[in-house]
């Protein structure tokens, strides 16, 4: 499908928000969801001729996961503030160990593994919302959650059951 | 309807449904279904508010010009008549070379991949577990834990990568660009994660490194393909031979 510039500006005004909401999820803040949107928009624009035409807002969305991703692993976000980065409901100040505790719960989390711990707790998406934005099983994502919480439990010291990630 | 179980309306259908994109009869059975679950009302009204602050403040979108420029260029040279003609000449020329024999064609320094790779790559894999060595094919059954030991080898030159695709899209390098000479194998090892599911190793020899635009361009082309039908990355180019193996880890 070739579309023309001013086609593909329509498409930018018509499902760019919905991407760009995706991006935010992700990526947690304004200005890497809008350097994400920016980065899925150029890349679906250079490969334009490919798409069939087909499923655009899937197609789009495909390309903004990949995006956000990209750039979780670049610039690691949650390494700023930790607590907000899984918690941004609750704004308060932490104390320096609950901080930590959080810092070092995320280092040792893979991008996407950061990615889906604040699409689940942060934002508040259904696992099967979750399965379908990594093109995956609602089952993968249930044990990936529970892999997740497990290793959390033993970075952190706690007893199984008596914490939560977020 | 439950959000969690039974039949859950998916956040593309929403976010269609937010962006007046889903056809009458979609719209009003999903209308319907709100009306009968209010946890999906509440999910759906969320989105949409979510959206349309999306919108609020949209950035404008800045696309490459280099196509377009270059487009423009040649189009101002020559004039639409001047590049019709110069199309005919060019395909008139490339007809002419058809005809001759193809040792008489040089371009160049460049040597053609065929004649560097001969599409030959030699790899051996070994899964190793717990002391025990055993051979691996096309299909890898693993666990977390598990080391892959490989060895490549190639009768041409090239730069030799090693890529992990997972199911979810994530690549990853095993083995960043390194140069391979003929005969020469390159040895490597991954350990393998706790990552459950389907995931797919691709070594690739190319006669330059990819660059990590090429390889986003291959996976976007190859995200409707399932993984485990997706034996090569598509579109990396002439002159480039690749392997895959598909593993398949047990998950906990």
């Amino acid at each position: 499908m070739s579309l023309t510039r001013p086609e593909f500006q329509q498409l930018y005004l018509a499902l760019g928000p919905a991407v760009r909401a995706r991006c935010r999820a992700i990526c947690g803040n304004e200005a890497d969801a809008d350097e994400a949107l920016q980065e899925t928009f150029i890349r679906a624009w250079k490969a334009r001729r490919r798409f069939d035409g087909r499923h655009p807002l899937a197609w789009l969305q495909t390309i903004g996961r990949n995006a956000s991703l990209d750039i979780l692993r670049r610039r690691r976000p949650w390494q700023q503030n930790p607590s907000l980065w899984l918690n941004p409901a609750d704004p308060r100040p932490r104390d320096p160990a609950a901080r930590a505790d959080a810092q070092r719960l995320l280092d040792g989390f893979k991008p996407d593994d950061a990615a889906l711990l604040r699409l689940r707790h942060a934002e508040g998406w259904r696992i099967h919302e979750i399965a379908e934005h990594f093109d995956t099983s609602p089952r993968t994502v249930r044990r990936r959650l529970k892999r997740l919480q497990r290793r959390a439990e033993a970075m952190l010291g706690v007893e199984e059951g008596s914490s939560h990630v977020s | 309807m439950s959000a969690e179980t039974g039949n859950p309306i998916s956040r593309l259908t929403l976010e269609r449904w937010a962006l007046g994109r889903l056809d009458e009869e979609q719209a009003r059975a999903l209308e319907r279904a709100m009306t009968r679950d209010q946890a999906l009302r509440r999910r759906a009204e969320c989105l949409r508010q979510e959206i349309e602050r999306a919108r609020q403040d949209l950035p404008p979108l800045v696309l490459p010009q280099e196509e377009e420029k270059s487009k423009g260029w040649l189009a101002e040279l020559l004039g639409p008549w001047r590049v019709q003609l110069a199309f005919g000449v060019g395909l008139a020329a490339l007809a002419l070379l058809a005809l001759l024999p193809p040792r008489e064609i040089v371009i160049g320094e460049k040597p053609s991949a065929e004649v560097v790779f001969r599409g030959a790559m030699d790899l051996q894999l070994h899964r190793i577990r717990q002391g025990e060595i055993s051979p691996q094919g096309a299909l890898v059954q693993a666990r977390e834990g598990d080391r892959l030991q490989y060895q490549v080898t190639s009768d041409g030159q090239g730069v030799l990568q090693v890529l992990n695709l997972q199911a979810d899209g994530q690549l990853l390098h095993y083995l960043q660009p390194r140069a391979l000479t003929p005969q020469q194998p390159i040895q490597g090892a991954v350990i393998l994660d706790d990552y459950a599911g389907m995931e797919r190793i691709f070594f690739v020899i190319s006669p330059r490194a990819l660059d990590r635009e090429q390889l986003q361009a291959a996976i976007q082309r190859a995200w409707n393909t399932p993984l485990a039908e997706l034996d090569a990355l598509p579109g990396l180019g002439a002159g480039v031979v690749q392997r895959s193996v598909l593993v398949v880890k047990e998950g906990e």
